[in-house]
């Protein structure tokens, strides 16, 4: 059964894009499923450690009894993990390719730089909603059961719970209401994604991975204690925004949502111009 | 024709170091080219350059008649092996060779595949299509290279070292393919074994120190100097040899041992035309004409001998 | 020093197993004394396993290994204080400059050297291996050539009866690989040095024996002369032009022509033409000459390089 393949044709055009679809593919593949995966486990592993201490400490005091209290530290602690893993896994997106020789590999062929660039970027895109979605969804019920039982009351049959109170219904919610919740899973991912721009804006500066981690660790940093303690007027005009909204929102405040988007989504499209800029520069 | 390469006036600096001072070359269409100097002489960057990786300093250099500077429209005819090649790792054989395949060719899915398959054929890897670039022994990761160098079947190849740190075997596959693909494409590639350029090269280029020493077709480089051959006769070989000095061509006769002499010419293309029929004429039995050539690797240490030299002076 | 007779390297059924990699399965070996002895045979052949064992930095899994007449396998490292040992990639302290290297490898051997003898040879070995000017360098500012150079003389520095270099001229442009070459050529009269490449045009130039090795066995060994064995019968014809294809035909058609191949390089083409009847050599070149439009400028019987015979005896094991 031989079929008659219809005859390759070269490529015709050119330009600055060729290639983004392929290197996107190939990009997305390297976060999925696996590098979210271990984003995934790293967030649930934080909430088994939180559920853990609250079913040993919770039965202690008054304050400790609803899990619910110990939702702004996980959230603290667990957005500190993902800033790590993404900031480790993002570190080589440009700097190890150039450091590795694949860039040179890359960059040999008909692709062009910005489509090398902004791969790195968007192929993350995926991955990274799918660790934050895939652990935050996860955690969401926790923390809604959690929130309506006393511990004393805590048994197996608990767990069942959840399956039959549909989450958000009534007098079960007293936490983030779902619309909020997804909010803030959502200024979750565009924080790490701005991360994942500086990493690529790094790595199109720098050539040794160590300084562009050890450089987008500390900007990272720095942008989280901005959002915490900040000026308004700056926090408004940063990424950092996401930060003090996350804040608000793992509350059950109310905090707006498509101001600090848009104001991240130009930031990651300024922080990718200018590797795209620096980039086209650079000897491999 | 449109050379495949043409640079000239080729310069290019990093920061105090000045690689390139210069380079002209012309890489004729159709041609194995073999570009040789040692170590940090310059090639790495020239190629460099060629495909697009590093911008070239002041100086022009052409790539089948298109400006480098241009950008992806250049690269769309050029295979490329780079020095030390990484590919993804942890990416199994064929889907790199479907990824570079797709840079360059559109297509149906089994259009690829075929080609794919062939080129896995042509370089020998067929069967380890499934393997992981990361589980490839060094053979056959330069194997894998050449074949994602060539599955674009690219107007000009440009191979930097493609048979450093093989064995002897592995350098022979490697110029049995480029032999091969000679027919299909211009091949221009570096390398610091002589012997296989003599082998397998038309052309050569010799840089040191940012420059080109010395650059034309192999047999130009071989055959300059006083042009002599090996002369091997059977029985009456004296007289033969005795009335050979008489032509006007014929510069000196030596004896080199039993039955076989030296013979110096002064015109090498009239020796080429009359030195056998003029042996067969006088009824010799011939068992040997052999021009002597130097070695190519004698030409090249004469040829860097002068920028050695220079170099011990500039580093006192 | 005691002067023994018989070979100075002998090794026989020499077995090393990795888990279940098997690098060596019964390397036999024989280097006469006075040799510059090659080494040859593909990446994981076992080159490098037998030289560290004769070295004593690995122990095989069973076999016997004699250096100098006497068992090597058991003996403390007095045994290797005659020998000089270039490993494969040698790594230098690179903020040491070549004068310190040379001294500390030179405190090493037993005995050691006085303050004095200990300089004079340092003096002379720079002067030997060509680093002169150079002492004062730091070795990270040394070429590839120049710190296998000193790899060299670190290697000489006890006047050693054996020098053992691992793929001495691996990753050096020519003039590196020629300047190992004349070093090691220096040094015969000496030194027997046994030594492992890839570079057969070496091996042609300067070895007096080689040994092939494959797949961790010993695939031939002997004199070069012995390893290339006799050509007959093969006759190579270089031809300026374009040939007549009726001319290969006519060529192949005569009784006493076995087969006729030709490759074309560039202006010329290379014709490989085998003989039936080896007496029938004077009658091939007369049908070669005097054709339209091809002048023969090349006659003789096909070399054998060092390099056919190599892959032919690699043959049967290569493959990865």
């Amino acid at each position: 059964m031989v079929t008659e393949a219809a005859p390759l044709r070269p490529i015709t055009g050119s330009g600055p894009w060729r290639g983004l679809s392929g290197l996107t593919g190939a990009e997305v593949r390297r976060w999925l499923p696996w590098r979210s995966l271990v984003m995934v486990a790293v967030g649930v592993g934080v909430l088994v450690l939180f559920f853990a201490i609250w079913r040993l400490a919770g039965a202690d005091t008054e304050a400790n009894l609803r899990l619910g209290a110990l939702m702004v530290p996980f959230f603290s602690l667990w957005a500190i993990a993902l800033t790590l893993v993404t900031a480790t896994a993002a570190q080589g997106a440009v700097a190890g390719e150039v450091d590795e020789g694949t860039a040179a590999w890359l960059m040999g062929m008909p692709i062009g730089r910005p489509a090398f660039i902004v791969s790195k970027v968007l192929g993350a895109v995926p991955g990274v909603i799918a660790a934050v979605f895939g652990a935050g969804l996860v955690a969401y019920p926790v923390f809604s059961y959690a929130s309506t039982i006393e511990i004393k009351a805590f048994a197996t049959r608990d767990i069942f719970q959840v399956a039959s109170n549909p989450i958000g219904s009534d007098g079960f919610m007293q936490l983030p209401a779902a619309s909020e919740y997804l909010g803030l899973l959502v200024r979750m991912s565009l924080f790490l994604l701005v991360l994942v721009a500086l990493m690529v804006l790094l790595g199109a500066i720098f050539r040794s991975t160590g300084v562009v981690l050890g450089l987008g660790v500390a900007l990272a940093v720095g942008l989280v204690m901005v959002g915490i303690v900040g000026v308004a007027g700056v926090v408004d005009a940063t990424p950092a925004g996401l930060v003090s909204g996350l804040l608000d929102a793992v509350q059950a405040e109310p905090a707006p949502l498509a101001g600090p988007v848009s104001v991240s989504l130009s930031w990651i499209v300024a922080l990718t111009g200018l590797a795209v800029v620096r980039f086209q520069r650079r000897d491999l | 024709m449109i050379p495949a390469v043409e640079i000239s006036g080729l310069r290019k600096r990093y920061r105090r170091v000045e690689a390139l001072r210069g380079i002209d070359l012309v890489v004729p269409s159709g041609s194995v080219f073999g570009f040789l100097g040692p170590n940090g002489a310059g090639k790495s960057t020239t190629m460099k350059i060629l495909m697009g990786l590093i911008r070239p300093g002041e100086g022009t250099a052409h790539v089948l008649g298109r400006d480098v500077r241009d950008g992806t429209a250049v690269r769309a005819q050029i295979g490329y092996l780079p020095q030390n090649p990484s590919f993804y790792d942890r990416m199994q054989v064929y889907r790199v060779l479907q990824f570079v395949a797709r840079r360059f060719v559109v297509g149906s899915r089994q259009a690829i595949m075929d080609r794919v398959e062939d080129t896995l054929a042509l370089v020998g890897l067929s069967g380890k299509e499934g393997r992981r670039v990361g589980d490839l022994s060094g053979g056959e990761l330069r194997r894998l290279g050449i074949a994602q160098a060539y599955i674009g079947h690219p107007e000009l190849l440009i191979l930097d070292e493609p048979s450093v740190g093989l064995d002897p075997a592995g350098r022979r596959e490697v110029i049995d393919l480029l032999d091969a693909l000679r027919q299909q494409t211009t091949v221009f590639y570096s390398t610091h074994i002589l012997d296989d350029v003599q082998r397998i090269a038309d052309y050569i280029a010799v840089v040191d120190h940012g420059q080109i020493l010395s650059q034309g077709s192999i047999d130009e480089f071989l055959s300059t100097g006083e042009a002599s051959y090996r002369v091997g006769l059977g029985r009456d070989g004296e007289s033969v040899i005795n009335s050979l000095a008489a032509e006007p061509w014929v510069a000196t006769t030596t004896p080199l041992g039993d039955s076989v002499w030296r013979v110096a010419v002064t015109d090498r293309s009239t020796a080429e035309k009359q030195l056998t029929p003029h042996l067969l004429a006088q009824g010799a039995v011939v068992t040997e004409i052999r021009p002597e050539q130097r070695s190519l690797e004698d030409m090249y240490l004469e040829i860097t001998e002068g920028s050695e030299q220079e170099e011990a002076v500039d580093g006192d | 020093m005691a002067k023994t007779v018989g070979p100075i390297i002998e090794v026989s059924g020499l077995y090393k197993s990795y888990g279940k990699v098997e690098a060596l399965r019964g390397m036999d070996l024989l280097v006469p004394r006075g040799t510059v002895f090659g080494f040859l045979g593909p990446n994981g052949a076992g080159k490098s396993t037998t030289m560290k064992i004769l070295m004593g930095l690995i122990r095989p899994t069973r076999g016997e290994a004699f250096l100098f007449g006497r068992d090597a396998l058991h003996a403390g490292p007095a045994a290797r204080s005659r020998i000089g040992y270039l490993p494969q990639d040698p790594e230098f302290h690179t903020d040491r400059t070549v004068r310190e290297i040379l001294k500390f490898a030179g405190r090493l051997y037993p005995g050691g050297m006085n303050p004095l003898t200990l300089r004079r040879r340092v003096d002379a070995l720079i002067e030997q291996v060509g680093l002169v000017g150079k002492d004062r360098r730091r070795v990270r500012a040394l070429s590839g050539g120049e710190r296998q150079r000193l790899g060299i003389a670190q290697a000489l520095i006890g006047k050693p009866d054996l020098l053992i270099l691992d793929e001495p001229s691996a990753g050096l442009d020519p003039r590196g690989r020629r300047e190992v070459i004349d070093l090691i050529n220096d040094v015969r009269q000496h030194t027997t040095v046994f030594y492992s490449t890839h570079i057969l045009d070496d091996v042609q130039r300067v070895s007096d024996a080689v040994a092939v090795v494959g797949g961790g066995r010993m695939l031939a060994q002997g004199s070069i002369g012995d390893i290339l064995g006799t050509p007959i019968g093969t006759y190579t014809a270089m031809l300026r032009g374009k040939p007549a294809a009726a001319l290969r035909k006519r060529v192949g058609a005569e009784p006493w022509v076995a087969s006729v191949e030709t490759v074309r390089r560039g202006e010329l083409e290379e014709w490989t033409v085998r003989l039936s009847d080896d007496s029938a050599a004077d009658r091939l070149l007369p049908l070669l000459v005097g054709q339209r439009g091809c002048d023969l400028v090349e006659f003789h019987l096909s070399d054998r390089s060092l390099e056919d015979a190599y892959l032919e005896i690699v043959g049967g094991v290569h493959g990865e």
